[in-house]
This record gives structure tokens, C-alpha cells and sequence, in this order.
């Protein structure tokens, strides 16, 4: 087991210097000078170089890329250009509201997923199971934000049980906030939902299928003690592969999202950066999400391994020949 | 002997595969149409009969706050969105095809180590965030939206067609191709490439739709195709601020939206259980896997 | 009373009958064999006694267990029987254990399960049932480390797993114990084994044993009662002796026949080895990256032209990796292998000329041939090895058709419109296609049916004859290789433990491996 996790978290350090490289380059790319390009046309030259000073752009690449890493190391994520303030202070007070967003979805996803899966799986080929995979094949259809555009439509204008936008920040209260949360939440829980469900029910099937589920039964264990014993913990494995996959995406779609219920998160501040061609903003909100989703990776792997006790004894075999 | 028939699907096309051959059909004729003909040029603005409902004579979808035909919007939406998924298919199959093949090749080389690794790498960077990258520096545009899906789906196709590559290495047509004294590349052409098509093709339907998805994302934040050129999406940014007294602004474009994606997807399921009725449930999952990964 | 009295037992799927109106009786401590083809109806049985059919089935009869009619019995009183009062064992070792469950726990579970119902021995409080569990994996004879506790299903070998299964088994002494193809998946020494321990359990714990099988010498030997079903039927029925020499038994007498095929066509007189070898394998070792103990393990041997050399072994003893080897598959770690004095090594290297000498036949019928190609294209592939491939290919594709006994007309089929057997005949067509000297058979008859295997068999002897061939023939069916080979090599762990002339070997074999290997193969009478 500890060798398996040596190995995965040297997987992980490597994955985040590439990662945090190929947006370095990226940002670099950009053709000309990037102070005169974030400050448009009609700069004075005074200004650039001024700008260009403030934003450490003088010095070798090598050397930026060292001061730029080194620097979130420990906290310091540069100086946003436009607001004037540091990007980490932007970015923290941003991230509690994205955060919680992207939990509380990924919180309704499984919570609407295993049972709705489990239950299509055991009820399979009937009337209930069809209904299930026909009401997911139409959720995975809907795009989130539409969905959240019509959840606004009927629950914030129609019957007014919520307000259709904004965030009254935390100081408010845990329920208040939570509460701007929740329409955001089942918006992007929904499409997610649908597809863990699937993976769900069809894990379910392919290891009720399995020979050791007719030992079990064999034993003696009721059809319940089967399903849940041998049935679910094996069901998992695939589940939580997705799973983890659904972590980036239900952050993506948070920032989709957020611009439908005027939400101050990352995504807006992201988007407003892009307007306003404030570079070091865009940057590190892209590494933030980059470095989030390869943890959320880091953590299946090990849940994966805590599952299974093939993969903690050792690493995949290649299949050996003869 | 328990005969299997590779070559020959069933006769009887599953009701999923009709169902959604009829719907992308539909969108597909309505794209085709709006090349050269929409009932009324997207640009032509008309302030006297703005914000008319739907079903209606003159304008069968209603109209938008400036009195532009919705239908010819909603039309010339499904071209620009089909066309955004289909070249970011292209690309990510013209790509990662290849990538894929080559590594389940070079299986257990480091060229195939690299390939797995800088995959894994990349299904951290969703289209969005690709696409935000690409924004920041060269500006929105369709064009940019292309790129940024395309990029996206290199890694899925990579995948899929290693894995696949992979299963057809172990069987023993390719080690007697092998004796024969035929070059990997070669293999990989003649053998690997045919009898991995069924699961690329139905990859591809699947990657389609979820491009459609994601261009509609896209255009919704702004970074997709620009004005005058109509997105469906940015149709849904504009009707956010006009959802109380004009729903019909944000649930048509929705609508087109879901009749493309739900036509895809089905289309896919349907062809794989019409192509390969082999293909166990374990499989099925793996392509529902990639589906998962391409959204936003 | 008998202990088990089943009266007209049918089961249908639909419109297929499974099970036709069958009866039999076990007696208590008896081991009662159920014989026949695969899809005879022998399984539907034997879950239709544990009421685990799928649910789709229709069954109708009566089964009389101890007071209980297992037929019409509701699910809470056939759970407590199972695993309690009757329990069962399947055939697939390998995936008939839960993976995320150690071992120890899946055999406490058959022992928790029914805590608190009236067992055959005294009750236990959980942590009982672990210690009891162990208990029970070392009567089973599961060896390693002594502590069980930790220890998964993947880690222990398909014979080990077997042991584990049948420890759940007997957990709580059952009554009756249904084996269900017990030892099908198993090397032929590990099979004698599991069923020596099977006898010794019923034996011990005066247990019934229900053992169904298709392999008829292995009811010969381990079972008084049998019972030989085909088509859901019951065709013959009686004291196992009986049923095997008094020649009353016209269903059990052919399969008797089918299974002793003798397809010796030998070569009339035994051919002299020859000063120069065609294939040389000098000090071979293959170790596959990241894995400790070499595949192939310093193995040399020679082929002679025209010469059939047996390779023996269990499986996963490293005779295919050889195989690959010699084929220029498989880089070598150390060694040499040379076919008429030109060295193999790996990769494209290989010259054209040497590669076409040799040839490769496989196992799986269904594989080894690309689907979306016509019979015409797939065997003439290796005619890249030709620097000039025959100008008239029609009459070529003909020829070796025909040699290999199918109809110049199939060059137009596709490979699904041919029968397991035809396509090995089209496998054998293909490696004769460029007129090898040296073609290596891979297990290429063991996915046959006894009848057709035969006639592989004699077209293979015929063909040796006729294009003068020499074979190198892997197998782990000893009937086959004493059939066609004049010289015999034994592999285990990677190494050559034995060779010599085939006869010898099999007469008076000297490895304690070779031995075993021998004297574990079931015998009919």
C-alpha cells in the first residue's frame, strides 16, 4: 500500500509541474509584449514599462516560471492588475462560493445516482428501469445552464420559493447562503446525476452477473445481504473512476453556472479577467482548477486502491504471456 | 459451434438508432437548409413586431427583443453548432487516432508510457478551461471554440483507440500477421485501424454531441462564435434578462439544443447495439465514461 | 429414506426444455456422479435442487431433501438450507470468489450467515467464526503463510481457490455437497488432487457428494452411482461399475468410444536423427520486465527436419512464451535460437528467408483470423515473406485449400461461415501457404471436439508426410502428443525437466513432475 501511494503522489508532483508548464507557455505565447497587450493600443510606453516592472516580466523565462511557482507555494499568486489587489485574496474570497457550490452538487449527484442506479439495475428490463434509463438519457441531453435558466423560470419567478440570483455572502448566515446555493446546485447535479446513474445501473448488472454472486447466493445470503455485501462494493469500483472525473466537470459547469444566477465565484471572476485582459487573474484561476481537478485524480486513485485489493498489492500486472 | 458474425448486424435496427437517426437527421436538414435559405435574413431586425410569441403564421417560433425570426436563428444555430462539433471531432480523430494506435503498438515502451501519462494529463483540462486559455490570449471566436473542444477530444480518441488497439494486439490474428512478417504499421492500417472503427465511430457520435453541449457552454459565457453569427447559446445569454415575460426566448433554443444532443446519443447507443452485439456491458461503461468526460 | 429423491424433474426456459422429466435418488454419504455434454441439462439440475435457477425458469417435479421439497419450498426455508444442509461448488475458481473480500471472510460469512438456526454443530459468536474459518482453510489444505487473515483471491492460484470454495462449503458440514465441474478449469495434477480431498471430506464428515461432470473417466474413478444425461434427459443410470463394463449402456458406450480416439497415423518406420538441426534453441532464458523468475529458463533443445517434438506442461509453465521466442516474438534475455544455421532475433530484423521457414498454428479458432477479410486474402498473408510471391495465387490458395481437405470455392467466404474445426483446417492452410519447414502447433487442437480433433489430427500426420514438415507440438493433452510426436519435452516453472522418445517418457517417466503429470491423468476402465 505505501509503495502504491509513494508512487501515486510522484505521479501527482509531476502531473502539477507539467500542468502548471504547459499554462506558463501558454501564457507566454501570447504574440508581443503582454504588459502593452493588457493594456491595449494607445499605451504610453512609460506605462508598459511601468506595468511590465509590476508584473515581473523582466527577467528570463526560466527564472519567471520559478518566481511564479515558488510564489503560490507560498501563497502569493501575484497582484491582479485591474482590482489592484492580490490574487490570492481575489481567488479565496471567490472560492467560497464556487467551493461549496461544486460539493453540494457532487453531494446531490451521488445521492441522487447510486440509489436511482441500484434500483433500475435490480428492477431491470421493467417498467421502472426503462423509465429510469429514459429520464437519464434526456437529462444527460440538457445542457446545465439551460436547466438552471428553467429552474429560475418556474422556482425564482413563477412560484418565488427562491430568489433568482445573487449571493448574500456568508456573513448572512449558513442557511441564507446555502440557500442561493441550492437552485445552482440541482442544475448541475442533474446532467451529472444521469450519467452516474447509468454507470451505476450497468456496473450493478455486469456484477450481478458475476460468478461469486451466485456463491453468495449460495451460502445462503437473502437477495438484499447479496446486493449489498458483495453487489455494491464491487458496483463501486467504476463509480467512483467517474466519479472522480465528474469533480472537474461539475467545476467547470459551476463556473457556466454561476453567470446564470449572477453568483460571485470563480467563474465570473474569471470571465471579467478575460475582458479585461487581466493576465495574472486568468492564469491563476486556470491553474487553481488544473491543480484541483489532478488532487480530486490523486484521491480517487487512492479510494480505488482502498476498494480493491488487487491494485494496493501491486501495480497492474501486464498480462504475462503463456 | 457458437457462430458469431462480425461482419453482419442484425437486419432489425434498434428503435434508439431510428429514433435518433430521425432527430439529428432533422437537425441536420434544418443546418443544410439554412445555407442557402432561412424564412428571414438573421440579421434583418424588424422593432414593430419584436418579442412575438410562438406559432404564428408570420413567424412560426416567434420573434426575439429586436423582431428577428426565431426559426431562422434557431436554424442557422444548428449550423454553426454542428459544424463547431463536427471539425473539433475531426480533430480530435485525426489526432488521436493515430496517437492511440501507435502507443498500443509501442505497448510497455516509454513512447507509450509518454502517451498514457500526457493523456491522463490531460483530461485535467476540461474544454472550458482550454477554451478560456486560448480566449485570454487571441480573443473569442467559433474559431477558438473549435480548437479548444478539438483539443479536448485528442486524449478521449487517443484513449479509446489504444484500448481497442490493445484488445485486438492479443488475439492471434495479429501474431499470425506478425509471422507473415508484416510491419507494426502496417498491422496497425490493414488489421487494427478496421476492426476498431465500430467503437471510434460510435465514440465519435458520442464526442458530437457532448461538442454540441459544449459549444452551446461556450457561446453562453461568450466565448464562442461572435456576433451577428446566431449561437444558441449566446440566444439563451441574450433571452436570461427577458425569461419572465418572454420565456419563449430561452426555452426554444434549449429545446434545439436537447433534440440535437438526445438524437446523438442515441443514435450512438442504437449503433452499438446494432454493430457490436458483443460488446459486453463493461465496454458499454467505458464509452459512457468517455461521455462523462467531455462536457463544459 | 434416501438422503435426496428427485421424482420428474423438468425445467424450461421458455420454449426450451432444459431438464426432461429426470428422477434419481442419492443415498446418504454416497457419491453420485452426473454425467454429459455441455448443455445436456446437468447444471439446470443441480440449481434447481439449490433453487437458484434464473428466474425466467419454469420448473415442475418434486425433490424430497430430509423432509423438504426443494422444489416447491419457499425462499426463506431454501436459504437456510443452503450452504447449511446442501451446498455447492462451481467450476470457475477463479471467479467464483468475491475479489474485495479476503479469504477468511468469505468463509466466516457461510458460517455467520446461518448463526442462531439449528446447525449441524454449535453455535458461534462472530469472532468464532473467523478463528473456525481458519480452522477450516487449512483442513482444506490452502497453504502459505499461516495467517489467512489478510490474504485475497487473487493471490492464490485456481487450484487454492478451489480449496477456498470448498471450505465455505463444508463449513457447516452440509448434507449434500453438488459439484458442479469442479476441477474442468484445473491442471490435470491439481484436479486428482481436489478430488482426492473431495472424497476424503465426504468421507470424513459422512457428507453426500453430487459430482457433475463431463469428463466420464473422472466419474469412473471417483463415484459408485452415475447418472449420463443428454439433451435434459437421462439416458443411462446405475451402479457406476455397471454402467461402464456391462456394455448394456449403448448412450455411455459411444461417448466411451469418442473419448478414446486413436488417431495414430505414425510414420511406418522411426526416423533417424539427422547430424544438422533445423530449429536450434541453445540456452534460452526470457524474463519479462518487472517480474522476477525467468518464463523460459535456460532451455535447450534441437529439431531435426521432419521431426514432431511434443512440449508439455501446465499451463503458465512458459511454453507459449517459447513458442513466441522462436518466432522472433519475443525478445531473448539471454540464449540463442537459430532455424538452419541463421540466427533469430527480435523485431523486423528478422530476414524475410528465415522467417518464412516457420509457421504458427493456434489455439483459438475464432481469433486467429481477421473477420472483415475474405479466406482467400487471410491465407495468403505470409506470402510477404516471399521475394516473389507465385504468379498464379488462385491455383496456390486451390491447392492448399484442397490439401487441407475444404473447397477451392471457400477462398470467397468470410471466416464466421466456417465451423471451429474448418477454421483450424484454414489455419493449417495458411501456415502452408509459403511451404515452411518447420510448423509449430499451439494447444491447436484443444479447443475440439474429441471427433474433430481426431480428424485434425490424422490431416496433420498426412500432411507431415507429405510436404515433409517438422512440428513442434504444444500441448497439455497427453493423449494428443503420445498421438503425434516421435520425441517429447516436459516444461515446468520455465525449464526443460525432461525429453526423450515419446513412447519412453510416457511408459517409464523419471521427473517426479513427469510422473505425477502422468498418473494424474483419469482413466476409463
Amino acid at each position: 500500500m505505501l509503495t502504491f501511494i509513494i508512487n501515486r503522489m510522484m505521479t501527482l508532483a509531476i502531473s502539477l509541474v507539467v500542468a502548471s508548464l504547459v499554462i506558463f507557455t501558454t501564457i507566454e505565447l501570447i504574440p508581443g509584449d503582454p504588459a502593452a497587450f493588457m493594456l491595449g493600443l494607445n499605451a504610453e510606453p512609460e506605462t508598459v514599462a511601468a506595468l511590465r516592472q509590476e508584473l515581473g516580466l523582466n527577467g528570463h523565462p526560466v527564472e519567471r516560471y520559478w518566481r511564479w511557482v515558488t510564489g503560490m507555494i507560498t501563497g502569493d499568486f501575484g497582484r491582479s492588475y485591474t482590482y489592484q489587489v492580490p490574487v490570492a485574496d481575489l481567488v479565496m474570497a471567490r472560492l467560497g462560493v464556487s467551493l461549496p457550490l461544486t460539493v453540494m452538487a457532487l453531494i446531490l449527484t451521488i445521492a441522487i445516482a447510486l440509489p436511482v442506479g441500484m434500483m433500475a439495475a435490480s428492477k431491470r428490463n421493467k417498467p421502472a428501469d426503462w423509465g429510469v434509463m429514459g429520464m437519464t438519457q434526456l437529462g444527460i441531453a440538457i445542457p446545465n445552464f439551460w436547466f438552471a435558466m428553467i429552474l429560475v423560470l418556474v422556482f425564482a419567478i413563477q412560484l418565488q420559493w427562491f430568489s433568482a440570483g445573487g449571493f448574500p455572502g456568508w456573513d448572512e448566515g449558513l442557511g441564507a447562503g446555502l440557500k442561493a446555493l441550492v437552485l445552482p446546485a440541482i442544475a448541475l447535479a442533474l446532467p451529472q446525476a444521469s450519467i452516474l446513474a447509468r454507470v451505476m445501473r450497468s456496473a450493478m448488472i455486469d456484477v450481478l452477473a458475476q460468478d461469486y454472486i451466485r456463491t453468495a447466493r449460495a451460502k445462503g445470503l437473502s437477495e438484499r445481504q447479496v446486493l449489498l455485501r458483495h453487489g455494491l462494493r464491487n458496483a463501486l469500483i467504476p463509480v467512483v473512476t467517474i466519479l472522480g472525473l465528474q469533480f472537474s466537470f461539475l467545476i467547470a459547469g459551476a463556473i457556466i453556472i454561476e453567470n446564470v444566477f449572477f453568483l460571485p465565484g470563480l467563474g465570473r471572476l474569471v470571465f471579467q479577467a478575460i475582458t479585461q485582459r487581466d493576465l495574472i487573474v486568468v492564469e491563476s484561476v486556470v491553474m487553481l482548477l488544473v491543480f484541483s481537478v489532478i488532487i480530486v485524480t490523486f484521491f480517487v486513485d487512492l479510494t480505488y486502491a482502498w476498494i480493491d485489493p488487487r491494485l494496493r498489492h501491486s501495480r497492474l500486472n501486464k498480462g504475462v504471456w503463456s | 459451434m457458437m457462430d458469431q458474425s462480425p461482419q453482419m448486424p442484425p437486419a432489425q435496427m434498434p428503435l434508439a438508432l431510428k429514433l435518433g437517426m430521425i432527430l439529428t437527421v432533422l437537425m441536420a436538414v434544418m443546418a443544410l437548409i439554412s445555407i442557402v435559405w432561412t424564412p428571414y435574413a438573421v440579421d434583418q431586425l424588424n422593432i414593430q413586431a419584436r418579442l412575438q410569441p410562438p406559432f404564428q403564421a408570420a413567424h412560426w417560433l416567434g420573434t426575439d427583443h429586436f423582431g428577428r425570426d426565431l426559426l431562422s436563428m434557431v436554424m442557422m444555430g444548428a449550423q454553426v453548432s454542428i459544424a463547431v462539433a463536427m471539425v473539433a471531432v475531426g480533430i480530435g480523430m485525426a489526432v488521436g487516432v493515430p496517437l492511440g494506435l501507435t502507443a498500443a503498438a509501442l505497448q510497455g515502451t516509454r513512447f507509450d508510457d509518454v502517451i498514457m501519462r500526457g493523456n491522463d494529463l490531460a483530461f485535467a483540462f476540461p474544454a472550458l478551461v482550454i477554451a478560456i486559455l486560448i480566449t485570454a490570449i487571441l480573443g473569442p471566436s467559433a474559431f477558438n471554440a473549435i480548437i479548444a473542444i478539438g483539443i479536448f477530444n485528442i486524449p478521449v480518441f487517443a484513449r479509446v483507440a489504444r484500448g481497442g488497439a490493445l484488445t485486438q494486439w492479443q488475439l492471434d490474428y495479429i501474431l499470425a500477421a506478425r509471422v507473415a512478417g508484416k510491419s507494426k504499421t502496417r498491422i496497425s492500417i490493414e488489421h487494427i485501424l478496421p476492426n476498431i472503427s465500430t467503437v471510434l465511430i460510435v465514440q465519435g457520435s458520442i464526442q458530437f454531441s457532448l461538442g454540441i453541449l459544449a459549444e452551446a457552454g461556450l457561446s453562453y459565457v461568450g466565448l464562442g462564435a461572435q456576433p451577428p453569427i446566431p449561437s444558441w447559446g449566446r440566444m439563451l445569454a441574450e433571452s436570461q434578462t427577458m425569461i419572465s415575460f418572454a420565456p419563449h426566448l430561452a426555452i426554444i433554443p434549449g429545446v434545439a439544443i436537447i433534440i440535437t444532443v438526445l438524437g446523438l446519443n442515441l443514435m450512438g447507443d442504437g449503433l452499438r447495439d446494432w454493430l457490436d452485439p458483443k460488446l459486453t456491458h463493461r465496454s458499454r461503461q467505458n464509452h459512457r465514461h468517455m461521455t462523462e468526460r467531455g462536457e463544459g | 429414506m434416501p438422503l435426496l429423491s428427485v421424482q420428474n424433474l423438468s425445467v424450461s426456459i421458455g420454449d426450451n426444455t432444459l431438464v426432461d422429466d429426470i428422477s434419481l435418488t442419492i443415498d446418504h454419504g454416497d457419491v453420485f456422479g452426473l454425467a454429459g455434454a455441455s448443455g445436456s441439462g446437468k447444471s439446470m439440475t443441480a440449481l434447481a435442487l439449490m433453487g437458484l435457477l434464473p428466474p425466467q425458469a419454469i420448473c415442475s417435479g418434486q425433490a424430497l431433501f430430509n423432509g423438504h421439497d426443494l422444489l416447491q419450498s419457499s425462499e426463506k426455508t431454501m436459504r437456510s438450507l443452503r450452504g447449511r444442509q446442501i451446498s455447492m461448488i462451481f467450476q470457475e475458481p477463479m471467479t467464483a470468489l468475491n475479489p474485495l473480500m479476503t479469504i477468511t471472510d468469505q468463509v466466516a460469512e457461510a458460517i455467520t450467515i446461518h448463526a442462531g438456526q439449528d446447525n449441524n454443530i454449535h453455535d458461534d459468536a462472530p469472532d468464532d467464526a473467523h478463528e473456525r474459518a481458519m480452522a477450516l482453510l487449512d483442513r482444506v489444505g490452502v497453504v502459505g503463510t499461516t495467517n489467512h487473515q489478510h490474504r485475497y483471491p487473487h493471490e492464490l492460484s485456481g487450484g487454492q481457490r478451489q480449496r477456498v470454495m470448498i471450505a465455505q462449503a463444508i463449513a457447516l458440514k452440509p448434507k449434500l455437497l453438488i459439484a458442479d465441474e469442479p476441477t474442468t478449469a484445473l491442471d490435470v495434477t491439481t484436479q486428482a488432487a481436489i478430488l482426492k480431498l473431495l472424497a476424503q471430506l465426504a468421507e470424513e464428515d459422512d457428507m453426500a457428494m453430487m459430482l457433475i461432470t463431463h469428463d466420464l473417466a473422472v466419474l469412473a474413478e471417483n463415484t459408485k452411482q452415475l447418472a449420463v444425461m443428454n439433451a435434459g434427459q437421462i439416458k443411462d443410470h446405475g451402479a457406476t461399475k455397471t454402467v461402464f463394463t456391462s456394455g448394456e449402456f449403448a448412450y455411455t458406450a459411444s461417448l466411451i468410444k469418442a473419448a478414446q480416439f486413436t488417431p495414430i497415423k505414425r510414420p511406418q518406420k522411426p526416423r533417424k536423427r539427422e547430424a544438422s538441426p533445423l530449429l536450434a534453441v541453445d540456452q534460452a532464458v526470457v524474463t519479462y520486465p518487472k517480474s522476477t523468475r525467468p518464463a523460459v529458463d535456460q532451455v535447450s533443445f534441437t529439431i531435426t527436419p521432419q521431426e514432431s517434438l511434443g512440449l508439455v506442461g501446465a499451463s503458465g509453465c512458459g511454453k507459449s512464451t517459447l513458442a513466441r521466442a522462436i518466432l522472433g516474438l519475443e525478445p531473448l534475455t539471454s540464449g540463442g535460437i537459430a532455424i538452419n544455421g541463421d540466427p533469430i532475433t527480435t523485431g523486423q530484423d528478422i530476414k524475410s528467408a528465415t522467417r518464412a521457414m516457420m509457421q504458427i498454428v493456434f489455439q483459438d479458432p475464432f481469433g486467429s483470423f481477421n473477420p472483415r477479410h475474405r479466406v482467400g486474402r487471410l491465407i495468403t498473408e505470409p506470402f510477404h515473406l516471399m521475394p516473389q510471391p507465385p504468379r498464379d495465387q488462385n491455383q496456390a490458395i486451390a491447392q492448399a485449400l484442397m490439401d487441407v481437405g475444404l473447397r477451392p470455392d471457400d477462398q470467397h467466404k468470410y471466416i464466421h461461415e466456417f465451423s471451429g474445426g474448418q477454421r483450424q483446417r484454414l489455419a493449417i492452410a495458411r501456415a502452408l501457404m509459403i511451404k515452411p519447414n518447420l510448423i509449430i502447433l499451439d494447444e491447436a487442437v484443444s479447443a475440439l471436439d474429441m471427433a474433430i480433433k481426431a480428424q485434425i489430427i490424422d490431416l496433420l500426420a498426412e500432411l507431415r508426410e507429405k510436404h515433409n514438415l517438422s512440428y513442434l507440438f504444444i500441448s497439455h493433452d497427453l493423449s494428443v502428443i503420445k498421438a503425434i510426436t516421435d520425441r517429447v519435452m516436459v516444461m515446468d516453472q520455465g525449464q526443460i525437466i525432461e525429453q526423450g522418445d515419446t513412447e519412453t517418457v510416457m511408459t517409464s517417466p523419471q521427473h517426479p513432475i513427469t510422473q505425477n503429470l502422468i498418473r494424474a491423468i483419469p482413466r476409463l476402465p
